[in-house]
């Protein structure tokens, strides 16, 4: 089957051609809407409240769903929407990390809101073919592909039934497809699924981009919340955009100078530090496994236990000595020194249908080498990457894929189902193959596989109907919060990261805060009131850079050389004042840090009312397994048996020499739990809600977010 | 599963260490010890100078055994406090990374090694 073959059995099904306009100050000024069901096209208009309040990013996305669902919306319905949206810094290439879009939806995991962070070029390809946002509604009757052509003003809607559906396949057919000549590849990015995600809950998107010095197509991940489970249930095959050629100008910006200048001091700053700190250009996010092991939060056999001896066969040694090619493009949008995406050139797959092939893997990033390593009790490189690389192609997330077999390996070890249940898996900790072939069967939508790919909320309630399962000990070790699986980190001694995990608008991923450092080992705030701070102030910090199509890494993967002399070194002050100028010299407005704040604390407020809306807003959502805050079984307990035995007898008073395990475990978890429940109140109080987690009248207001459906939503709930 | 060279069975070897070598009010009272008072308090008071001489620093808020000569290099190793982005001050005074080999910690000293880390 050719190319041109699979053009020429494309069927048209809509057209909408526009004016291309041009970019103003990082704002496009309108969004693209393309409905599926009806094969229609709509611009809307960006009006000053929509910047004002909701910036880019995750807020448009945020105010775009809202707008276009109702509250009985599910996320297979076809009212439910995927948007993407870059930000109004997206796409400068003068400062690192300015290439990233923001995927938003109705999550099949959570059902309700969920945003989702990704790099590559598309963001930045959808601004600069003239649109702030791209939203899609509706369901396709077969597959399509959404075309954008940015350089001729053209969006079409095209059947596409001969393209493959796997990624790795799909991306370069279509790169290929719709470039006009090698050069132009660079040109063009793709979004894609997979089959997995046709199957599963768990679905993620790649986003590509082309690598001119390995001629080859990368790919970046969406993953988080199923949103690429969203993307096959209207039938999308693929986006496709085609835009025009990447100038450092493109944004308009109203303050090039101080752009440039703000970009120069911080590539100059990573060249010369990198080295000596993170190394983020040669091992990328892989340098965390071994401070992760060392410092017990490495996630190992479904959070029992926070290290292992065999780490070390996963850590970043491993990967740069023997499988890491450092030779080509290893960042995901220009202008970005920290180089971060890592690459292996050529690997031979062992499994599956693409068995004895060569493949280009993107990764693995610290997160799949815990959830697709350590978390499942496996240390095998080869089959970290391995997995890596089917969960892309296949378009399944890595982390909700090693956290969910995690949770089954740990019901099949305590018998809660066996292998009449797993169709032969015998799904114990440490058995690669049998957590491999689960993956194919949910690429297959066969066998266990499907019962996996519910995720670990809709696994727990079956197990316990029809399987007789312990429904309070599947709680308790079923990590998974508002229905998204933990991300890749143990937070048992850090309550701050419970609350950072449990109080998050989305599920337990970190990206909203990352505070076990700050709490567990620097013990920099000791008090709720400064817990609560911290869990107030970084998740405001960090939802920031989700507006404005942004990268976290470069804020603190990199620190300046004096920025230890600072009087607040975590928040890295020097970076924080960098994105102050870079937003005001881009937007021509005239914010300070404090400005910064205030923008995320507008959306995230928003986005908590916007969970209420949608049932799920209030207290009892943010509980978090207790796995995640102590030990669930002896096992646990014994293994770290002087730590918890020291904090009995040290906080609580209580001299454990006659007491049974059993008994300590419960006497500490009781301790444990209230513990939590304090920081809830502390947290909410900070955050300006009531005390069952709502944001108080008062909060909307000074917010300026008190719409009048806003208020109907929290006045039916307060 | 973790040995006892982890950060956290380090962290409370401190807090295990005073409570070993309480202070001298938990041994006497002078109505239980009379006349022998005087003897009792010297032997017990040397061993309270050797157990309060004992020399403790504070890291991180939390108390930690004192030798002669430790330098903020052997103490971070000590800890196994291996991520490579670590602030260290000690007594308000933050120290450069490069003088961590040659910094000498002094019996009594504060000191804070500060993570920053980002997560991945």
């Amino acid at each position: 089957m050719n190319l041109t073959e699979m053009k020429e059995s494309h069927k048209l099904l809509g057209t909408f051609n526009y004016q291309l306009g041009q970019v103003d100050k990082g704002y496009a000024n309108r969004t693209l809407y393309v409905n599926l069901s009806t094969n229609t096209f709509a611009e809307k208009p960006v009006n000053e409240l929509m910047k004002q309040k909701f910036i880019g990013g995750r807020g448009f996305g945020l105010k775009l769903l809202w707008d276009g669902i109702n509250d009985n919306t599910q996320w297979n319905d076809p009212e439910n929407e995927l948007i993407i949206a870059p930000g109004p810094i997206g796409g400068i290439t003068q400062y690192p990390g300015a290439g990233k879009s923001y995927v938003v939806g109705i999550s099949p995991l959570t059902q309700s809101a969920m945003d989702s962070n990704v790099g590559g070029y598309f963001g930045p390809f959808l601004k600069f073919s003239g649109w702030d946002a791209l939203e899609i509604q509706g369901k396709a009757e077969r597959d399509v592909i959404v075309f954008i052509d940015g350089t001729k003003g053209i969006v079409t809607i095209e059947e596409a039934p001969l393209e493959e559906v796997n990624s790795h396949i799909l991306i370069e057919q279509l790169t290929e497809m719709y470039a006009e000549s090698e050069e132009d590849k660079v040109n063009v990015s793709v979004v894609t699924a997979g089959e997995a995600a046709q199957h599963t809950l768990i679905g993620l998107l790649n986003f590509s981009f082309y690598d001119t010095r390995r001629k080859a197509v990368r790919i970046k991940q969406a993953g988080r919340g199923g949103l690429g489970t969203v993307f096959r249930d209207k039938n999308i095959k693929a986006l496709v955009i085609k835009s025009i050629k990447i100038r450092g100008d493109l944004n308009n910006p109203h303050d090039i100078s101080t752009i440039k200048k703000v970009g120069q001091k911080m590539h100059k700053e990573i060249l010369s530090l990198d080295d000596s700190q993170c190394q983020m250009r040669k091992a990328g996010t892989t340098h965390i496994v071994k401070i992760m092991n060392d410092y017990d939060l490495l996630p190992v056999r479904n959070y029992k236990f926070g290290s292992d001896p065999n780490a070390k066969d996963i850590t970043h040694a491993v990967l740069l000595s023997k499988y890491f090619n450092l030779n080509g493009h290893d960042e995901c949008w220009y202008g970005c020194t920290l180089s971060c995406a890592k690459v292996i050139n050529s690997f031979k797959l062992k499994t599956g249908p693409y068995k004895d092939t060569d493949v280009i893997v993107d990764g693995p990033e610290y997160e799949t080498l815990s959830a697709a390593g350590s978390v499942l009790g496996i240390f095998d490189p080869e089959f970290v990457i391995e997995t890596n690389f089917y969960c892309d192609t296949y378009g399944v997330d890595t982390i909700s894929f090693g956290t969910l077999t995690a949770f089954v390996m740990e019901c099949y070890e305590n018998g809660v189902i066996n292998q009449d249940i797993t169709g032969g898996l015998k799904l114990n900790f440490g058995n690669a193959e049998a957590a491999l072939e689960l993956l194919h069967q949910m690429a297959k939508g066969e066998g266990f596989g499907v019962i996996a790919g519910l995720g670990i909320r809709r696994m727990k309630k079956l197990f316990t109907e029809k399987y007789g399962a312990n429904p309070d000990f599947l709680q308790d070790i079923g990590m998974e919060v508002k229905g998204l699986e933990f991300s890749e980190y143990v937070t048992k001694e850090s309550l701050a990261q419970q609350g950072g995990y449990g109080l998050t608008n989305k599920g337990p991923q970190h990206d909203e805060a990352w505070v076990i450092f700050m709490d567990m080992v620097n013990n920099q705030i000791p008090t709720f009131e400064d817990k609560a701070e911290a869990l107030f102030y970084y998740p405001m910090f960090r939802t920031w850079f989700s507006l404005v199509g942004l990268c976290k890494l470069p804020w603190n993967d990199i620190v300046p050389a004096d920025n230890h002399t600072t009087a607040e070194p975590a928040k890295v002050p020097e970076h924080v004042q960098n994105y102050v100028e870079i937003y005001n010299g881009v937007t021509g407005s005239n914010i300070d840090k404090e400005g910064l704040i205030s923008q995320s604390e507008v959306v995230y407020n928003f986005h908590r009312v916007f969970n209420l809306r949608m049932g799920y807003g209030t207290r009892e959502y943010d509980n978090v397994p207790y796995r995640a805050v102590g030990p669930v079984t002896v096992e646990e307990y014994e293994s770290r048996q002087d730590r918890y035995d020291g904090h009995l007898k040290e906080i609580l008073n209580i001299d454990t020499v006659e007491k049974t395990t059993e008994e300590k475990v419960r006497i500490l978890r009781n301790y444990r739990e209230e513990q939590y429940r304090k920081l809830c109140d502390a947290v909410y109080k900070r955050r300006g809600w009531n005390s069952n987690g709502i944001p108080t009248m008062d909060t909307l207001q000074r917010l300026g977010i008190d719409f009048s459906e806003v208020v109907e939503v929290v006045k039916k709930y307060a | 599963m973790g040995d006892s060279t982890s950060f956290a069975a380090k962290c409370s070897y401190g807090e295990r260490r005073l409570r070993r070598n309480p202070p001298l009010e938990a041994f006497v009272t002078e109505g239980e010890y009379g006349l022998l008072l005087p003897l009792i308090e010297v032997r017990v008071s040397r061993l309270d100078e050797m157990v309060r001489g004992s020399k403790m620093i504070k890291v991180n808020g939390k108390d930690y055994p004192w030798k002669e000569g430790l330098t903020v290099k052997q103490l971070l190793a000590e800890m196994n406090f291996t991520f490579p982005l670590i602030i260290v001050v000690i007594n308000g005074k933050a120290i450069p990374k490069s003088e961590f080999t040659c910094t000498v910690i002094k019996n009594e000293d504060d000191i804070q090694a500060i993570h920053l880390i980002c997560g991945g």
